[in-house]
């Protein structure tokens, strides 16, 4: 094999080992749980024609302790405690309708939805 | 794992299958293997399948073909077959003389190590600041790949155009309320910027919103500079330093200052037409220059195919190397007016009867098949003339000076003062560099009497268009101009080195032999210096992606739960890569104006006739004006930063909370 070959073949895998590397990078960046601490909550049915107050909690934080109340008509309901793990979401079914506002809280954080 | 070597398998096939063997195949089968060394046609092989590619895409979604994995793949795979079979055809290749083509001096082993050594140096240094860089979050990437996004999942080439917002009364529009206007045409995109990805992305299955657009512009990018390389080593190629020249050449554009400007900077900021420009700018010129050098037709189609290639790709890019041509004729006839006729005679050869069959084919296609969106006479008009703002006047000489690289720009000048006087074919200046001694062993024929005009030409004409454009009557961003002409002060400032070391350790040296070695270090040490301390300024922090992984998800559900035909609204100022999200949404019902965007606060105060409503909707979405615009552009999602804006909405009673994570909130209007 001539040096040339040598050179482009060289070349190549040093802009595929590149390439690639920059490729994984952003894979393990784009995660949503990697090396990450967030979660998001929503509605299922966000319309507001839909009364259904069902919601989601995804989970992409280290901690996985969440609780949920829904508060409809100056009632605010009990505190239901839910493990959702670290890359997981979990649908939430509840039998309040609208108006009402869905509090989620992780930790320090708390989230809110209303209808 | 598994998937991860899958992908890149896929991947890699691809690339190989749009951007090396179309290219491969047309340099093999229809170029003498003397014409070319091994690495010309590894590197030449990309710009000419990028046309391929883009012109077999582009035809085919003329022709009604859906463009989708199978037909692409089928479509490039018969490209590839008609390439050869068309060789077989007509039988033979076409050769070059061949007293010309030998005369290139083979790439030594130790050259070889070298250059392998600064490749890997380039990937490293570009590697270094990408691994920060390359997660999709910069706007003009995100623009580009919304239009990439269309072809992907719709398979049609679709025109590039957005809905317009305008105010109702523009004279007061920061208290009018605003309406869809209709559609207008955008010539800021030009197809040839996005079919490239389009295919890769269909044929390998990889996302649009993830590296790979990068990764295919990292690949673009050191092409450019490859093709840089090649093109030095051929205009050099005579002159006994020739390859080192070709090495220095590489070393400053490829490792020295690799981040800033229009290198890698560009590349992670998607600044897409410029990067493939960039490219198809050196392989044009190369052929040009190897056509008229060596009276080559083949060449000569080349360089007009991929001058057609560049028309379909960048319009700045396009109007750069007009100029650069322009100049390039006028600075040849006058350096050689007295053997115009001659040469003439050669341009007249190279436009046989087939060449005129080629270049009307072009201007038909160019006025019948698909005209670039930017070639229409309002927008070629606003680009000549009188410099209209004060961004294109010209940039201070200093800042043109910091952005080309103080070292390389000082190098590259020296260089073409030294270069244009040496090689000079006036018999005046000839005599005096005689007598002085410093062409000693440097003939002017070392040097085609093109590639001499051109370097004088390229390098001026883009110092003129950067430092005072209304010479040459160009109303263009300076700055923008100011990005090209780091190619040919690489070349300059790469002859310069290699020059000023050869003398030195000339016997007829001025100075002593003991301060040669130590001179060239020096010499050669302060440029490395300044160019490796430009990459270390240019790196940038380990990124937080955290914002932008939440813009991407919150865009995901504003997909799948927008109401049809409904329009949404975000915010630019506090919203991390707030340009992706319509990429996620782009399908063939979508506009490149959804979601609607309140820009940066700035531009509202310093473009009074736009449409505030936009700001308004969200700053005060209680207000009557506020309430006026949503109804009139049908606004019923909006995403805000929590932080920032939510608390607006959040005691509007026309305003449910729908979606909320750590950075957003997604509002809809009942």
């Amino acid at each position: 094999m001539n040096h040339q070959k040598k050179l482009i073949l060289f070349c190549s895998l040093a802009l595929i080992i590149t390439m690639s590397s920059l490729a994984w990078t952003e894979r393990k960046q784009s995660d949503y749980a990697d090396g990450k601490d967030w979660w998001a909550i929503s509605f299922i049915d966000p319309s507001p024609t839909n009364d259904s107050m069902n919601f989601v909690i995804e989970n992409f934080a280290d901690n996985h302790e969440f609780s949920y109340e829904i508060t409809d008509q100056n009632t605010t309901s009990d505190p239901k405690i839910i493990n959702i793990p670290k890359g997981s979401s979990r649908q939430i079914s509840i039998p309040q309708v609208a108006p009402a506002e869905v509090t989620v809280t992780l930790g320090k954080q708390t989230k809110t939805l209303n209808k | 794992m598994t998937q991860f070597f899958f992908e890149q398998f896929l991947f890699y096939l691809a690339i190989i299958l749009t951007l090396i063997a179309p290219g491969y195949f047309v340099l093999h089968f229809f170029v003498s293997k003397n014409a070319l060394t091994m690495i010309e046609r590894s590197i030449l092989a990309i710009p000419i399948s990028f046309t391929i590619t883009t012109f077999t895409l582009l035809c085919a979604a003329y022709a009604n073909v859906p463009i989708t994995r199978a037909s692409t793949f089928i479509l490039l795979i018969t490209v590839s077959l008609i390439i050869i079979a068309g060789s077989q055809l007509t039988k033979r290749k076409f050769v070059t003389d061949s007293s010309q083509t030998n005369n290139t001096k083979k790439l030594s082993k130790k050259h070889c190590v070298v250059i392998g050594c600064i490749v890997a140096i380039m990937c490293l240094t570009k590697g270094a600041y990408l691994v920060n860089t390359i997660f999709p979050t910069s706007t003009d990437l995100g623009h580009h790949m919304y239009w990439v996004q269309r072809i992907v999942t719709t398979g049609e080439i679709v025109p590039y155009s957005k809905v317009i917002v305008e105010p109702d009364n523009p004279d007061e529009a920061s208290t009018s309320a605003a309406k869809f206007i209709g559609v207008q045409q955008i010539p800021d995109f030009i197809i040839g910027e996005h079919i490239i990805f389009a295919a890769i992305a269909l044929l390998s299955g990889i996302s649009v919103i993830s590296a790979m657009p990068s990764l295919i512009l990292f690949l673009i990018h050191m092409v450019s500079i490859g093709t840089i390389f090649i093109l030095s080593s051929r205009i050099f190629k005579h002159l006994p330093y020739g390859q080192i020249a070709a090495i220095f050449v590489l070393v400053t554009i490829g490792i020295l200052y690799a981040i800033s400007g229009a290198q890698a900077k560009f590349v992670s900021g998607g600044v897409v037409g410029n990067i493939l420009g960039n490219m198809l700018i050196a392989s044009t010129l190369y052929f040009f220059v190897r056509s008229l050098e060596e009276k080559n037709r083949t060449f000569f189609l080349l360089g007009i195919i991929l001058a057609t290639t560049l028309l379909y790709t960048h319009h700045l890019s396009m109007f750069i190397f007009g100029y650069i041509l322009i100049t390039w004729i006028i600075t040849f006839c006058l350096l050689n007016i007295r053997e115009i006729v001659s040469h003439i005679k050669l341009w007249l050869h190279l436009l046989n009867w087939w060449m005129l069959i080629v270049l009307a084919s072009i201007i038909m296609f160019i006025f019948f098949i698909h005209i670039p969106s930017y070639l229409d006479p309002q927008t070629i008009s606003s680009s000549l003339g009188s410099p209209s703002k004060s961004t294109r006047v010209g940039i201070p000489l200093w800042q043109l000076i910091n952005s080309s690289g103080m070292i390389r720009f000082l190098y590259g000048i020296s260089g073409l003062v030294i270069f244009t006087v040496i090689f000079s074919r006036v018999a005046f200046v000839q005599k005096h560099v005689k007598n002085l001694s410093i062409g000693e062993n440097t003939k002017q024929n070392f040097i085609g009497t093109y590639a001499y005009a051109l370097i004088i030409a390229w390098t001026l004409v883009l110092l003129t268009m950067s430092l005072e454009p209304s010479i040459l009557k160009v109303n263009i961003l300076s700055t923008r101009i100011a990005t090209y002409i780091i190619f040919p002060l690489a070349i300059t400032a790469g002859f310069f080195l290699a020059w000023i070391i050869y003398h030195l350790r000339q016997k007829s040296s001025t100075l002593p032999s003991t301060l040669t070695i130590p001179t060239a270090i020096f010499l050669f040490s302060i440029i490395v210096l300044d160019g490796t301390s430009d990459n270390t300024r240019s790196l940038k922090a380990v990124p937080e992606t955290q914002q932008a992984v939440q813009t991407f998800h919150n865009a995901l559900y504003l997909k799948d739960h927008a109401p049809k035909d409904s329009w949404s609204l975000k915010d630019h100022n506090y919203i991390e890569a707030d340009s992706w999200m319509k990429v996620f949404m782009a399908n063939g019902n979508s506009d490149y104006s959804n979601p609607l965007s309140r820009g940066f606060f700035a531009r509202y105060e310093s473009k009074p006739r736009r449409e505030h409503c936009t700001r308004e909707m969200i700053s005060k979405p209680a207000s009557d004006l506020a309430k006026q615009c949503f109804d009139n552009l049908n606004i019923v999602l909006i995403t805000v930063n929590s932080e920032q804006d939510a608390g607006q909405f959040i005691k509007n009673n026309d305003f449910i909370k729908i979606y909320e994570n750590n950075e957003l909130s997604t509002f809809y209007r009942r």
